[in-house]
């Protein structure tokens, strides 16, 4: 299977479509809603990306709607998709989890063990 | 009645500016998607908001100069036909301009000149006829890097591209970056490679033997009115090719009109500011020199031809089908 290896707004964009097809602007939403605002998708990004995925077959176009006069196409995530989106999300699992492990070992020069105590407070969560 | 008429206004004020916006993009990608971005921008309008962002339009045009330059080759026709042009002008820039390093060289060599940008390009033509495009990108970055080390500094501070040694950097630099961006990991091998190398290996040998037998180079640079003859030969088999090529298909006249744009800058910005001292006692090299910038007029004008030939045909073609039951 041909890794993701992409940008974040990719990552995300696969994510937003998850539970079901969506339009373009509904993607931007649910990206946003997803990483809390701190994404915001710009036109182009969102389409280089839909472009580039429904090239590799990761997203199709699923249906055309007109709601106030307007064209909404929905995409929806392929099974492609799903298994390449998988595997990123556990590979980026897989280099969380190391990230952590190491910073609880991690000794700050002054000697507190500050990012412990950080990781700790937070249940052990990023 | 006249709050309703205002925000109307500002919707279709808004709604045309977007709809200009969208227009930076490869026709086929508008007529595929223009609609539903528009959508999307519609919808993601601030209440009142009459003006399309600028961080929007931005956007867009960035969308379309990566669609136009990068994905060129998964685009619409005109996207295909832009990219192959590019990549074949560019190559045959490369090459031709490797037969005047190898000139230089062959001619520099006896008084001990570095060979370095010699195998810089040797190596991009070689990456680029293979189709490596990591490899060809960065021998580009490195000959990038070469050329801003080695170019004195009075080019930085006083040359323009319209001086005679801020063309010639400019122009370099430029058409490195250009690689760089045309020849893009997914782009298509280019085809032909026999034939390319069999170009580049007749090109080394005949400027290496030029180069050899020349009595005297005013400059050490590659501008090709030390020996004109040579030029002026392949600037004429260029046009036969164009000719040959003019009615069925606008790839060659095209890249062979823009590999050779070039000319127009050293040698006639010379012609302008002061006549080249090689070409003073020389009127057979004069010739040659002129004989060389007609031939380039001459592409130019062919590769127009090529565009009015393609365009007819289209036409052409697109009513026969109209007419067919």
């Amino acid at each position: 299977m041909k890794p993701l290896g992409r940008t974040e707004p990719v990552f995300l964009i696969l994510t937003a479509l998850i539970d079901e097809p969506r339009h373009g602007y509904g993607i931007v939403q649910e990206v946003r809603r997803i990483t809390d605002s701190r994404v915001d998708l710009r036109i182009g990004t969102l389409y280089g990306a839909l472009t580039r995925l429904s090239e590799d077959g990761l997203v199709e176009a699923h249906r055309d709607e007109v709601e106030n006069g307007r064209l909404r196409r929905y995409y929806r995530l392929t099974d492609a998709g799903a298994a390449v989106l998988a595997a990123e999300a556990s590979r980026m699992a897989a280099d969380a989890a190391v990230a952590i492990s190491r910073l609880k070992k991690f000794t700050m020069p002054t000697g507190h063990a500050g990012l412990d105590t950080k990781l700790d407070t937070n249940g052990g969560a990023i | 009645m006249s709050t309703a008429n205002n925000a109307s206004d500002v919707t279709d004020a808004l709604e045309t500016g977007y709809r200009k916006a969208l227009r930076l993009l490869p026709r086929t990608y508008q007529a595929q998607h223009a609609e539903e971005m528009l959508g999307v921008l519609m919808d993601g309008a601030q209440p009142g908001q009459s003006r399309p962002k600028a961080r929007e339009v931005l956007s867009v045009a960035m969308l379309g100069l990566r669609l136009r330059l990068i994905v060129a080759d998964a685009g619409g026709p005109t996207g295909r036909l832009a990219a192959n042009i590019a990549r074949r002008a560019i190559l045959v820039y490369f090459v031709f301009e490797f037969g005047l390093l190898m000139q230089w060289n062959a001619y520099g060599a006896r008084i001990g000149y570095s060979f370095l940008p010699v195998l810089l390009q040797a190596g991009i033509i070689v990456a680029l006829i293979r189709g490596w495009s990591w490899c060809a990108q960065a021998l580009c970055l490195a000959d990038i890097a070469y050329v801003v080390n080695n170019a004195q500094w009075e080019y930085w501070s006083s040359a323009s591209l319209f001086s005679y040694g801020g063309f010639a950097v400019f122009t370099r630099l430029f058409i490195l970056a250009a690689t760089i961006v045309v020849f893009h990991r997914k782009a298509p091998r280019i085809a032909g490679s026999t034939w390319w190398f069999t170009a580049l290996a007749a090109i080394t040998v005949a400027f290496w033997i030029r180069g050899k037998t020349v009595d005297h180079m005013w400059e050490f640079d590659n501008d090709f009115s030390h020996t004109p003859a040579l030029p002026a030969l392949l600037f004429a088999a260029a046009v036969v090719v164009a000719l040959w090529r003019v009615k069925s298909s606008s790839v060659w006249p095209a890249a062979l009109a823009l590999a050779g744009l070039p000319v127009f800058g050293g040698t006639t910005l010379r012609y302008v500011t002061a006549w080249p001292p090689q070409l003073a006692d020389s009127p057979r090299d004069t010739f040659y020199v002129e004989l060389a910038l007609g031939c380039e007029v001459v592409l130019m004008c062919l590769a127009l031809a090529s565009f009015a030939f393609a365009l007819y045909r289209r036409r052409t073609t697109t009513f026969r089908s109209l007419e067919a039951p």
